[in-house]
């Protein structure tokens, strides 16, 4: 029987897809690379024509991020040098994501992964011991346990380094001889104690700026890597298609029949747009929210309003149930969130509700859920 | 398709303003075509200056700036004064066509339209009619605006048009052979062509152009065996299938008009006005860069594999450079990120399957390896190091024959027209009567302006002072002058933004608006523009807006209501128009009034400001301005004194704009006076605060009937005489605001209170002549004193 995940890691998710391009790569690759710069490029940006692959059926390779091809490339071509790659951003800007997709692509396996927390210790980092072993036969190789990066170094696989900033300063410098050297020091090991990494090898790190502050990395670090920062989505056209890709899978994956709904999808595509830029497009200056108006963000909003829809018998989205979630999702930080959001819809709601009508006046009918 | 053809009688030669691409096959075609006449796309008039852009002493940048007045008002009822400028770069193919005529003793000449016929069939806000900061006669909006291209860029996943254009027309240029060149930019200008409804051209006048075009073509034609016609890339299908009479062209009428209507002059110019970056969009972006791909081709023209690493190197110089400029600004640049950003742009070519990185690979290894964290507008210094270096700062040079630079030439006009003694050398001094002589208010207008762009040409002596409300009342103005030789450099200096004073002022105040962060600055220069008797534009009001939103200062805010209210007074003494003023003025109302809750916890040392604020707000709701408001301001103050721990005397003040607003809040004010009287000490000595704020906003609380009288009375009263003493400048402060007939009035009630009479009061407070004497000297000494 299949087994199934929440969330199955990307290698998984997009199995075919990686195996027909590799089957189609026939261009120059990094030693150790599973797929060459090139291909990766087409998984993450996809192609417009299928790829056949090699029992000849013919698979999409559809686009997954969203919003700056040129990013992407030169994070490729960071991660096929001799530098790491620092993912930088707000919330929900899709960080983890990419820093999957690209691990996919280029080791294939996502999961080789150091969860950063204020708990995080060098041992976590390097490696640790299995004390049993370690008493019954001493330190040798058998009682070490290796960390992710310890198994990225020795196998010439990514590491990913999720939410680094979280992770003490003292021990996030722990990475930097690995990062200069590429080699790592096991003393207790002796003369075996020397862990050469193989080529392939890289770290990808992210990094919230919401988190800035809180751990600094030095500057020594910072010069081991190359800093991408990753920007909310300023197309509407694409913040609308992200949230109808990621809202259809969520249904799908947790049995909920509703189809999204595209008007609804625009609207909250075109709010969270408008009140993160803080201009409408009728060219209306709005306050923006302190809150993080991410894509991300927007997507769970619509799909709360979808489950709630499901669930409960409703068999469409209610404008109201979707401003009660909008409000709860932008008024997390300060209370001056919500006076800002109030604007938003005496303003540019309300001139759309005029104009447009439809959608957007059952949106602004139910502003008296703006508290 | 337009045949390519060296053997045929005409050749045309399709280009992009600035393109060293376009420079490169177009000196190759002359080599090989060997014209004997070549026609270049620019206004006719300016034909005369051809000597001047070809000759040995001139270098470019440099531009010709071409004016027309419409004074016979051909175009409109308005007779305006219409400017464009047509820059040329070293590697601008049009400036590579007419040196190599003259080098070469071939006969040539421009062929478009005079500029004023060109403005005369242009539609209104159509192609030079366009109202912008600045026109270009070489603008290529076509080119790089047309829907075709955005899908194109999507297919390709190229982020821009220029990035396409910098892909397959000038990287590529030195890969591949003329014809290829030659039968892309057709087919790239077929296709943009195919995509701009006819109409659009015809508006924009470019039909017309074609047509008188295609004529002079015909005419050289005629005379000529080989005719080179070099023109923008869009018109040269336009221009192929009238001369092969596929389609009609359009009938125009040429006018006659004086060089005091329409001339042209030849100025210097820079690579910082020539990039279309910044608005001119007169060709391509960072002029710098592409002069140093210029250079590298014309020393490698005969060497083809030198030739194809031109932008490798000028890539890699450009970085460098690039780097030393972020050393030099004390970054930590080190060798280590050099490399890295060399491994970066050349690992970006080859995915982006380009024959060598070019200016976009390198913005991309700076953007990554050169900053250390966020992007933001703190950490981007080393792209807009780039941007700079990429742009270049070379400033041009005109040969010693060339005309006066027409900014010059433009003040002298002004001087003349106005009997300015401007060539005396002593300093000279006029008194200007601005509200009953319309010239002497284009003086004092002119006289802002010099002093705008600071040249140190004139001082204002006496008159009325706007910016720092100062002696308001003075109406007229007197001015010294004296025309030097810091005058002349900062006109010239002035000069690459403008052709006139007034132009050059609007354009560094559009630039300034777009430095300025804060509502009270840009609230400035909206004054010192009214002041210069300038036109603020769209795009200074669209940065406006966006200052006055972001603006969080409430005192900032305040500032820029007190600005603009004096604006709109300014507009109807005048009698000019007003275009924004009263737009901002109500904008900053409701920003402040937004934040007027949370002022009333404002510190001590800024609760005075934030009082002058509050009474600003409310005249302006009880004038005819803001008069609509009057609910609004009410209710903020409201939600301000329902806050807790309020500053006393902003509290005062609110309490007494609102019983202004309703006498109802009479109540509450006593209220508050008796919540003060019965509090601790301490709270007692915020009561004389709380009524100095009363008073400065309700004195006249005090003059209706007794109760208050009797509240401060029995506040006083509470007091010994060391507190006494300690709040009595408070009290002072408070009664200060009071007439001195209210004053007796008050005393009046006071006296009443104790069933006395105003002259018993009095005498206990009679002091002799020789007691206020010696106080008289006695403070005069302490204030020496201080003074110490």
């Amino acid at each position: 029987m299949e087994q199934k995940f929440i969330k199955p890691p990307v290698e998984v998710r997009y199995k075919e897809e990686l195996e027909a391009l590799a089957a189609n790569d026939s261009a120059r690759k990094p030693e150790n690379w599973v797929l060459s710069p090139k291909a990766v490029r087409t998984f993450i940006l996809g192609s417009s024509k299928p790829v056949i692959s090699a029992d000849g059926k013919k698979i999409e390779i559809r686009k997954k991020f969203f919003g700056n091809d040129a990013l992407v490339e030169r994070c490729i071509i960071t991660l096929a040098g001799s530098r790491g790659l620092m993912l930088v951003g707000e919330p929900g800007t899709a960080k983890t994501m990419l820093s999957e997709l690209l691990s996919a692509a280029i080791s294939g396996v996502s999961t080789n992964t150091v969860q950063g927390t204020a708990g995080t210790t060098e041992d976590m980092i390097k490696y640790s011991w299995n004390y049993a072993l370690l008493l019954a036969k001493g330190p040798v190789c058998e009682a070490l346990v290796p960390s992710p990066l310890y198994v990225g170094m020795s196998k010439g696989i990514i590491t990913r380094f999720e939410e680094i900033t979280r992770t003490p300063a003292e021990i996030q410098d722990s990475l930097i001889s690995v990062m200069s050297d590429k080699v790592l020091n096991i003393p207790e090991l002796e003369s075996e104690g020397l862990l050469f990494a193989k080529p392939g090898f890289n770290i990808i790190g992210t990094a919230n700026i919401r988190d800035k502050g809180v751990n600094e990395m030095s500057s020594a670090l910072k010069r081991r890597f190359n800093f991408e920062t990753v920007e909310p989505v300023k197309d509407i056209r694409l913040e609308k298609q992200i949230i109808m890709n990621e809202v259809s899978e969520s249904a799908v994956a947790d049995n909920i029949g509703m189809p999204v709904d595209t008007d609804v999808a625009e609207l909250l595509a075109m709010t969270y747009h408008e009140l993160r830029e803080g201009i409408s497009d009728m060219g209306i200056k709005i306050e923006k929210p302190v809150t993080v108006m991410s894509t991300a963000e927007a997507v769970s909003v619509y799909y709360q309003t979808l489950s709630n829809a499901w669930y409960y018998e409703q068999n469409e989205m209610s404008m109201a149930d979707l401003t009660q979630n909008l409000t709860n999702a932008v008024c997390k930080d300060t209370k001056d969130d919500l006076d800002k959001l109030k604007g938003y819809f005496n303003t540019v709601v309300k001139q759309r509700a005029e104009k447009v009508g439809g959608l957007w006046k059952e949106f602004y009918m139910a502003r008296k859920y703006l508290k | 398709m337009i045949p390519f053809d060296y053997m045929q009688n005409i050749l045309y030669f399709p280009v992009r303003h600035h393109s060293p691409g376009c420079s490169y096959h177009l000196m190759k075609v002359m080599d090989e075509y060997k014209p004997d006449c070549i026609l270049v796309e620019g206004p006719q008039t300016a034909n005369k200056l051809i000597p001047v852009l070809t000759d040995s002493g001139t270098v470019p940048p440099v531009a010709f700036y071409y004016f027309y007045k419409d004074t016979a008002k051909y175009i409109s009822e308005d007779a305006d004064d219409y400017k464009c400028y047509y820059p040329f770069l070293r590697s601008s193919p049009e400036y590579n066509a007419l040196y190599y005529a003259k080098k070469n003793g071939i006969d040539c000449e421009f062929i478009d339209l005079p500029y004023g016929d060109i403005l005369i069939n242009t539609a209104e806000e159509k192609g030079l009619r366009k109202k912008k900061e600045i026109n270009s006669y070489s603008d290529e909006h076509y080119f790089s605006e047309s829907k075709y291209f955005s899908a194109l860029c999507e297919k390709t996943g190229i982020r821009s048009f220029e990035e396409f254009w910098e892909k397959y027309f000038e990287i590529d240029a030195v890969h591949i052979s003329t014809e290829e060149f030659i039968r892309r930019m057709y087919a790239y200008c077929f296709i943009t062509r195919e995509n701009t409804p006819p109409d659009e051209m015809l508006e924009d006048g470019c039909l017309v152009r074609e047509s008188f075009m295609a004529e002079n073509i015909l005419k050289a034609s005629c005379n000529h065996d080989r005719v080179l016609v070099v023109t923008g890339g869009f018109h040269s299908y336009g221009l192929y299938e009238l001369l092969e009479g596929k389609c009609e062209p359009k009938k125009y009428k040429l006018h006659k008009f004086s060089e005091k209507v329409q001339d042209v002059y030849a100025m210097c110019y820079s690579f910082e006005a020539a990039d279309a970056l910044s608005g001119y969009a007169s060709g391509m972006q960072n002029p710098g860069f592409y002069d140093k791909i210029w250079s590298g081709i014309k020393e490698n023209i005969n060497d083809v594999q030198s030739l194809k690493n031109v932008y490798e190197t000028a890539v890699l110089n450009t970085l460098l450079q690039c780097s030393k400029a972020c050393i030099k600004e004390k970054m930590l640049i080190t060798m280590s990120d050099i490399s890295s950003a060399v491994t970066m742009y050349q690992g970006l070519a080859a995915i982006r399957e380009k024959h060598s990185p070019g200016l976009y690979e390198l913005y991309d290894c700076v953007r990554s390896c050169f900053i250390k964290g966020e992007k933001n507008l703190s950490s981007d210094l080393p792209l807009r190091i780039l941007s700079k270096t990429a742009t270049g700062s070379e400033i041009g040079k005109l040969c010693d024959s060339a005309e006066k630079v027409p900014i010059i030439q433009n003040f002298e006009e002004l001087s003349k027209k106005y009997k300015l003694k401007t060539e005396s050398v002593m300093e000279q001094k006029i008194e200007l009567d601005i509200f009953g002589k319309p010239m002497h208010r284009q003086i004092s207008k002119l006289f802002y302006q010099m002093g705008f762009i600071n040249s140190g040409f004139a001082k204002r002596l006496k008159g009325a002072d706007l910016l720092n409300n100062s002696d308001r009342s003075r109406i007229r103005e007197q001015w010294a002058y004296k025309r030097s030789a810091e005058t002349d450099a900062a006109l010239i200096d002035a000069s690459v933004y403008g052709g006139t004073i007034e132009e050059a002022c609007t354009v560094l105040s559009i630039r300034r608006v777009k430095e300025v962060q804060k509502c009270s600055e840009v609230s400035k220069l909206y004054v010192e523009c009214f002041l210069m008797g300038i036109d603020t534009m769209a795009g200074f009001a669209e940065k406006a807006d966006d200052i006055i939103v972001s603006d969080g200062d409430f005192f900032s805010v305040g500032q820029g209501i007190y600005y603009f209210n004096m604006l709109h007074s300014l507009h109807e003494l005048y009698n000019t128009e007003n275009r924004n003023a009263d737009y901002f003025l109500r904008k900053c109302f409701y920003k402040a009034v937004s934040m007027l809750p949370n002022m009333i916890n404002v510190t001590d040392d800024k609760a005075n400001e934030c009082i002058k604020i509050c009474r600003q707000l409310y005249s302006l709701v009880t004038g005819k301005i803001l008069s609509d408001e009057y609910e609004t301001l009410k209710e903020a103050f409201i939600s301000m004194i329902q806050k807790p721990d309020p500053e006393p005397s902003v509290y005062g003040a609110v309490l007494g704009l609102l019983y202004g607003i309703d006498n109802e809040f009479k109540n509450d004010i006593s209220m508050v006076m008796r919540e003060y009287l019965s509090g601790s000490k301490e709270m007692q000595k915020q009561g004389s605060i709380f009524l100095r704020g009363l008073f400065s906003t309700a004195r006249d609380i005090v003059l209706v009937g007794n109760e208050f009288i009797k509240i401060t009375d029995m506040l006083i009263k509470g007091f010994d005489m060391d507190e006494f003493m300690e709040i009595l400048p408070e009290l002072r402060l408070a009664f200060s605001y009071f007439s001195p007939y209210e004053t007796d009035s008050i005393a009046e009630n006071v006296a009443e209170l104790y069933n006395s009479d105003v002259n018993s009061l009095r005498r206990s407070i009679k002091i002799s002549d020789d007691i206020y004497a010696a106080g008289v000297v006695l403070e005069k000494e302490i204030l020496e004193e201080m003074k110490k």
